[in-house]
């Protein structure tokens, strides 16, 4: 089963019921954020339908704590 | 109708213990055994006190603060900019958290028990479950902690008990052999997956100021003796090997379990506990994250990232627990010391910078 076009859909489906939501919520603020994870959301799914390896958070982690393990050690 | 506002101290001792025990109870046995061997079960209460510290910590955080979310307080501490950039940091270490939480699940679940089943399948599953209840909020989960946690009282002390009978006290022996030092070491280490700095977004919910924080304490120490408990029973019964060795030695040594050759294969009783507080954390985690993003925004509503948020964990759980070989590196090596500055470092600098700002408020 493709996992990513079940998301994909899903997230369309969100974005389509909570647009008409948030135009009644009158909050420009509220209407950026929802976009904004929205987007990053979707961004997510196609980097690792692509299999992105850069797009490991662990590794991120991995990398910005270096100078503080040495540290320690 | 009458609308309850806040949760009570009882409740908010159900979410501290449910949140401790979370998946550290699965777990936490393999981690202490490999670094302290025989002396696991020292380690483990080691674990308890540093958490009892961190615990003390938060407190005297939120009486500088009375009324306050660990969000609201980095505003007030660090002022709005740098505030809501610390508070972004958290929100990521809860993402994070969340996503490695969902893919230990699917990983336990399928590796153990379903394993024709897509991982998939199982972390979606789960994750319903938790989007019903951020949509509901941390009063209907309290409540439905308050429901669950006679049954996870029952099912631990069945567990409990019926070990018993396999105890061999020569498993422990020689106590500290090789000194403090690792026993130290890995009491601190495992106190770094019990993330009770959660709770200081819902703490200021809790009726009643002084009770909340009773809760909050005792709820840790509860949730540390049944981590404690655990971890002495893997090694008095599966011995050091075999609780070191295994994945996930709390469900190994529930497998152990056989009274009169009747009263075997109980290992579901496990499962079941584990799901219950499992279920506990990742909603406590959710709602923290919804709630954290409202106030660094100044959203009106939270309700509306609920969806886009599941999926995000679900991503983030497919690119954490890549294979069991990855993340026990990960959390061999990163894990402590990333969980140690959100747990410990930052709480203590946000504590002095507070401390001595009220003073000089106070001296003026």
């Amino acid at each position: 089963m493709n996992w990513h076009f079940v998301l994909i859909t899903f997230l369309l489906i969100v974005v389509v019921t909570e647009t008409r939501h948030l135009i009644r919520l009158r909050s420009l603020r509220d209407m950026i954020v929802f976009y904004a994870v929205w987007g990053l959301t979707l961004l997510a799914i196609i980097g690792d339908m692509l299999e992105l390896t850069e797009l490991r958070p662990l590794d991120w982690i991995s990398i910005m704590m270096q100078p503080l393990n040495r540290l320690i050690s | 109708m009458i609308k309850y506002k806040g949760i009570a101290a009882r409740q908010f001792f159900i979410l501290t213990f449910g949140l401790t025990i979370g998946t550290s109870i699965l777990v936490t046995p393999s981690g202490l055994a490999h670094t302290a061997r025989e002396d696991a079960w020292i380690a483990s209460l080691c674990s308890l006190l540093i958490n009892i510290l961190m615990v003390v910590l938060y407190i005297a955080i939120a009486r500088l603060y009375p009324g306050k979310t660990i969000f609201q307080m980095n505003e007030l501490v660090l002022g709005k900019i740098l505030g809501k950039a610390m508070s972004l940091i958290y929100l990521f270490y809860f993402l994070i958290l969340t996503g490695t939480l969902l893919g230990n699940l699917g990983f336990f679940i399928t590796s153990e028990m379903m394993p024709e089943t897509p991982i998939e399948a199982i972390q979606i599953l789960f994750l319903i479950a938790a989007i019903m209840c951020a949509r509901m909020g941390i009063i209907i989960l309290a409540r439905v902690g308050e429901l669950m946690f006679p049954w996870i009282v029952f099912l631990f002390m069945v567990l409990l008990l019926s070990l018993i009978p396999q105890i061999d006290w020569n498993h422990i022996k020689p106590i500290l052999e090789d000194g403090w030092i690792p026993v130290a070491n890995a009491g601190f280490h495992s106190s770094m997956f019990q993330e009770l700095i959660v709770l200081m977004v819902f703490l200021p919910l809790v009726k009643g100021e002084r009770k909340g924080e009773k809760a909050l304490l005792w709820g840790a120490v509860a949730g540390g003796i049944v981590l404690s408990v655990t971890v002495l029973l893997s090694v008095l019964i599966l011995g050091i090997e075999q609780t070191e060795n295994s994945t996930f030695p709390a469900f190994a040594l529930a497998k152990t379990i056989n009274v009169g050759n009747f009263f075997q294969r109980v290992e579901g009783i496990l499962i079941t506990l584990w799901v219950l507080t499992f279920f506990i954390k990742i909603s406590l985690l959710f709602l923290s994250m919804l709630h954290g993003i409202k106030t660094v925004f100044r959203l009106k509503e939270q309700n509306h990232l609920i969806y886009p948020f599941s999926v995000l964990f679900i991503i983030v759980a497919w690119n954490t627990y890549i294979n069991t070989v990855y993340v026990a590196n990960i959390i061999q090596q990163v894990w402590a010391s990333y969980a140690f500055l959100h747990l410990l470092v930052i709480p203590f600098g946000l504590y002095l910078i507070g401390l001595s700002r009220t003073k000089i408020l106070k001296s003026k």
